[in-house]
């Protein structure tokens, strides 16, 4: 397994599509910024090139970096089913149960920089350019941060078990907004009339991303793992997600063999 | 002495849904032989080659590779085998020599200049920094051979190994295949529809039609049963073959399923199976002698089994 993830480090280090989505949304966070910046200069009452509002949109965008680990599980992936490399693999004696948890942990791996990059980047090019609020935003992104981990390897790890069990990335791709989107949607709205599914509802990963909240006494917005109660549920979602997807990966792999 | 069996397969089947790729096909390879796997289009030869190296389960049947007949046997086993099945795969964006070195440390390969030695090997040195999916196929052709040697492996399992090169590099392959199997003693089983090609570099034959193994046999034996032989065509094969028996007393000939006759064994007097046809008013369309070779030998496997098929 060792050498299987060291020759797969070898070719992501050679992929074009990693450095590209990661610098992109390094840029991304960098425009962003810059832009706060920019009309913070120029107009005084612009109330937005603030380090709050910057790094507001890390803890209520977590949705957009659950698409983002998608998006890297197919670039580190890297076409294998539709290049017909995989097949080496196995006529060089490794199983698929090797080669998917070796891509898995990998691709977590590179996530983890990419995402300390991007995140590194959102909050230096915030301190260095932005008004310091000084309201505890920081370590309000880095809670949430923390929170939304699990739920993001459960993101990859649901890719990498569609993309292994449908044999095709195209399929898993869509597949995935099936599972993360389209299941988690109707059932979301079906809970609000019936009460089992709304509660269900409560622990799917999709919807507590974007579960988000008015505080009627302060009048601010707060997602829900800001609270000690959110933030538990929020964890467990996401390792609970994990482990379910897991066993169906591991089954269905195995169903394969 | 006892050869080392490298491949034995018992009734080993593959089926998809009611289709039969390979029936019950029981083959034996031998330590330090050249298999040679002969077959029409859809006769199961890549669909045996995948069986061994991995890619396709069996519906039924077992098989030992490399002394190992279990699931995890067989991942060992794999280790010491290097093969290319159907065209080439590699990283179209990454060059030779990376998708070489890519696999090297896949395989746990040491030493970085046996990526350097694969590619003066298979004769790609020059192009080693083309990405893959700039190569032409014959290139892409010998980056799979490369591959499939590195490492130096103890079985090769190439299905149709020289698609795609041209006639010097057939030669370069061919004797490098040579060179490995002589001097280093690595067996191989080699699909190919080019059979002169596979007559100049195989010790054993396997025939398969129609997903079955129709006969094995050593190149020895082909040899022997390589002989002259009386090839007629005429207009009115059943008079032409009723004469034969009742006029010449021959019955040491074969009717083809092409329709030609083939009239075996010691033939003294040419002119007489002529003569047989015109003197009986039955029209001569082809009269030569033929020698049998691996393409006629072939035909005739095929063409056994095609009127065994029409006879039933």
């Amino acid at each position: 397994m060792m050498n299987y993830m060291k020759s797969e480090l070898y070719r992501i280090q050679r992929s074009k599509g990693v450095y590209i989505l990661i610098g992109s949304c390094i840029m991304l966070m960098i425009a962003m910024n810059v832009m706060l910046w920019a009309f913070g200069n120029f107009d005084e009452n612009f109330r937005y090139a603030t380090t709050k509002f910057s790094f507001s949109m890390l803890t209520t965008g977590m949705q957009c970096v659950f698409f983002v680990t998608l998006m890297i599980s197919g670039v580190i992936f890297g076409d294998e089913f539709k290049y017909r490399t995989f097949s080496n693999a196995t006529a060089f004696g490794y199983s698929k149960m090797t080669v998917f948890f070796s891509k898995w942990l990998l691709t977590l791996f590179v996530s983890a920089i990419g995402l300390v990059l991007v995140v590194g980047t959102l909050i230096g090019s915030g301190l260095l350019l932005l008004e310091h609020s000084n309201v505890g935003e920081l370590e309000s992104a880095l809670k949430s941060l923390v929170a939304c981990i699990p739920i993001f390897i459960c993101g990859v790890t649901g890719a990498y078990v569609l993309i292994f069990l449908l044999k095709s990335e195209t399929a898993a791709i869509w597949a995935w907004f099936g599972v993360f989107m389209g299941v988690t949607m109707p059932i979301s709205l079906l809970g609000m009339k019936f009460k089992f599914l709304e509660q269900l509802s409560k622990w799917l990963v999709f919807d507590i991303l974007g579960d988000i909240t008015l505080d009627e006494v302060t009048g601010s917005w707060y997602m829900i793992w800001e609270t000690a109660e959110g933030f538990t549920r929020t964890i467990l979602a996401g390792v609970l997600g994990t482990i379910v997807l897991l066993v169906i990966g591991i089954l269905g792999i195995r169903k394969q063999k | 002495m006892k050869k080392e069996i490298v491949i034995r397969t018992h009734k080993l089947t593959k089926s998809y849904g009611n289709t039969i790729a390979l029936q019950n096909a029981d083959i034996t390879i031998c330590k330090g032989e050249i298999y040679g796997l002969v077959g029409n289009n859809g006769a199961g030869k890549t669909t045996f080659l995948k069986m061994l190296a991995g890619e396709i389960v069996p519906t039924s049947g077992e098989f030992t590779l490399l002394g190992e007949n279990t699931q995890k046997g067989y991942l060992k086993a794999r280790k010491r085998m290097g093969a290319i099945i159907e065209n080439p795969a590699f990283f179209p964006g990454m060059s030779a020599k990376q998708n070489l070195e890519y696999y090297r440390i896949q395989r746990g390969i040491p030493g970085k200049e046996v990526v350097e030695q694969t590619l003066e090997c298979v004769g790609l040195t020059e192009a080693k920094n083309k990405k893959f999916k700039n190569m032409s196929l014959g290139m892409k052709q010998r980056l799979g051979l490369g591959l499939a040697l590195m490492g130096e492996p103890e079985l090769l399992v190439l299905d149709e190994p020289i698609n795609g090169l041209d006639p010097s590099g057939i030669i370069e392959i061919r004797n490098l295949l040579l060179k490995l199997n002589q001097e280093k003693g690595v067996t191989m089983i080699i699909s190919s529809h080019i059979l002169a090609e596979l007559s100049n570099i195989a010790t054993q034959y396997g025939f398969l039609s129609k997903g079955k193994v129709v006969e094995q046999i050593s190149a020895e034996e082909l040899k022997e049963k390589s002989r002259d032989y009386l090839e007629i065509r005429v207009t009115d094969i059943e008079k032409y073959v009723s004469l034969l028996e009742s006029k010449m007393e021959c019955k040491n000939y074969k009717v083809m399923a092409d329709g030609s006759i083939h009239i075996l064994g010691k033939i003294d007097k040419l002119t007489e199976y002529s003569a047989l046809a015109v003197n009986h008013e039955i029209g001569l369309l082809f009269f030569g002698m033929k020698e049998v070779n691996l393409e006629n030998y072939y035909m005739e496997i095929i063409g056994e089994t095609v009127e065994a098929e029409g006879d039933k």
